[in-house]
C-alpha cells in the first residue's frame, strides 16, 4: 500500500478566515467594555449588599467580573463558525447576523445583571430593616 | 499530523493558561470569605485556601484533558480555528459556571456564618 502524503492546503477559504478575523476582535472588545463598564459601576450596589464591608464586596465584584468575561467569551467562542463564504457580500451579512446577535445576547446578559443587582439591594435592604424593627 | 500537534499545543496553552489565572484570582479573592468564615481560627484560613485551590485545579485537569480529542478531518486553517473556538468555547462556558457556582457557595456559607453569630 503506498503511503500518500497530503500536503494540507493550509489558507483554502480565505474569507472564512477574514470573517474570523474580524468577528473574534468585535466581540472580545465588547465583552471587555462591557464588563469594565458595568462591574465599575456595580461596586456601589456590592457595597449596599454586603453593608459597607469593603473587602468582600470588592472581592465579589471581581469575581462576578471574571465569571462574566468567561460566560461572554465561551458564548462568542461558540457561536464562530460560519458556513461556505462565498462573497463578500456573504461576510459582511454573515458578520453583521452574528455580531448583532452577540450585542443582543450582551445586552440581555447586562439586564439580568443589573436586576441580580437591584434584586440583592433590595433584600439587603429589607434585612436591614427587619433587624431594625 | 503537523497541524494536529499544533493544535494540540495552543488548545493546552490557551485551556492551561486560563485554568491558572482562575485558580490564582478565586484563590486571592475567596480569602477574604474564608477570612469572615474562619473569623475566630485565622490560622486554618491558609490551608483551607491552598486546598481548595488544589481540587480546582485538579477539577479542570480532569475535564480539560480528556475534551482534548479532536476529529481526524482538520485540514484547513478554517477548520483549525473552528475546533479551537468551539473547544475554548465550551471550556470557557463550564468554567464560567463553575466559577458562579463557587462565588454563590461562598456567599452563602458566609452569609449563614454570620447570621449565626449575630443571633
Amino acid at each position: 500500500m503506498e503511503t500518500q502524503v497530503v500536503v494540507p492546503a493550509i489558507v483554502d477559504n480565505s474569507l472564512t478566515i477574514k470573517t474570523y478575523l474580524i468577528y473574534l476582535p468585535i466581540t472580545i472588545t465588547m465583552t471587555v467594555l462591557v464588563a469594565r463598564t458595568l462591574f465599575k459601576n456595580s461596586k456601589i450596589f456590592m457595597m449596599d449588599i454586603f453593608h459597607g464591608r469593603a473587602e468582600i464586596a470588592l472581592a465579589t465584584n471581581k469575581l462576578f467580573e471574571i465569571g462574566f468575561y468567561l460566560l461572554n467569551i465561551g458564548a462568542a467562542l461558540l457561536i464562530l463558525k460560519s458556513y461556505r463564504i462565498e462573497s463578500h457580500q456573504e461576510l459582511i451579512e454573515v458578520l453583521s447576523h452574528k455580531i448583532g446577535g452577540f450585542s443582543i445576547y450582551l445586552g440581555i446578559i447586562l439586564f439580568l445583571n443589573l436586576l441580580l443587582f437591584f434584586r440583592g439591594k433590595r433584600k439587603a435592604n429589607q434585612a436591614i430593616s427587619h433587624v431594625a424593627k | 499530523m503537523k497541524t494536529s500537534y499544533i493544535i494540540t499545543i495552543l488548545y493546552l496553552l490557551i485551556a492551561g493558561n486560563t485554568t491558572y489565572f482562575l485558580g490564582k484570582s478565586l484563590n486571592k479573592h475567596g480569602e477574604f470569605f474564608l477570612k469572615s468564615i474562619f473569623q475566630d481560627r485565622m490560622e486554618i484560613v491558609l490551608p483551607v485556601n491552598k486546598i481548595l485551590l488544589i481540587g480546582f485545579y485538579l477539577v479542570n485537569a480532569g475535564f480539560v484533558l480528556p475534551f482534548l480529542k479532536q476529529p481526524e478531518a482538520l485540514v484547513t486553517l478554517g477548520d483549525c480555528v473552528e475546533f479551537l473556538a468551539f473547544k475554548i468555547g465550551v471550556i470557557y462556558l463550564v468554567l464560567g459556571c463553575m466559577h458562579f457556582m463557587n462565588i454563590l457557595v461562598f456567599v452563602i456559607i458566609e452569609k449563614k456564618r454570620n447570621t449565626s453569630t449575630s443571633n
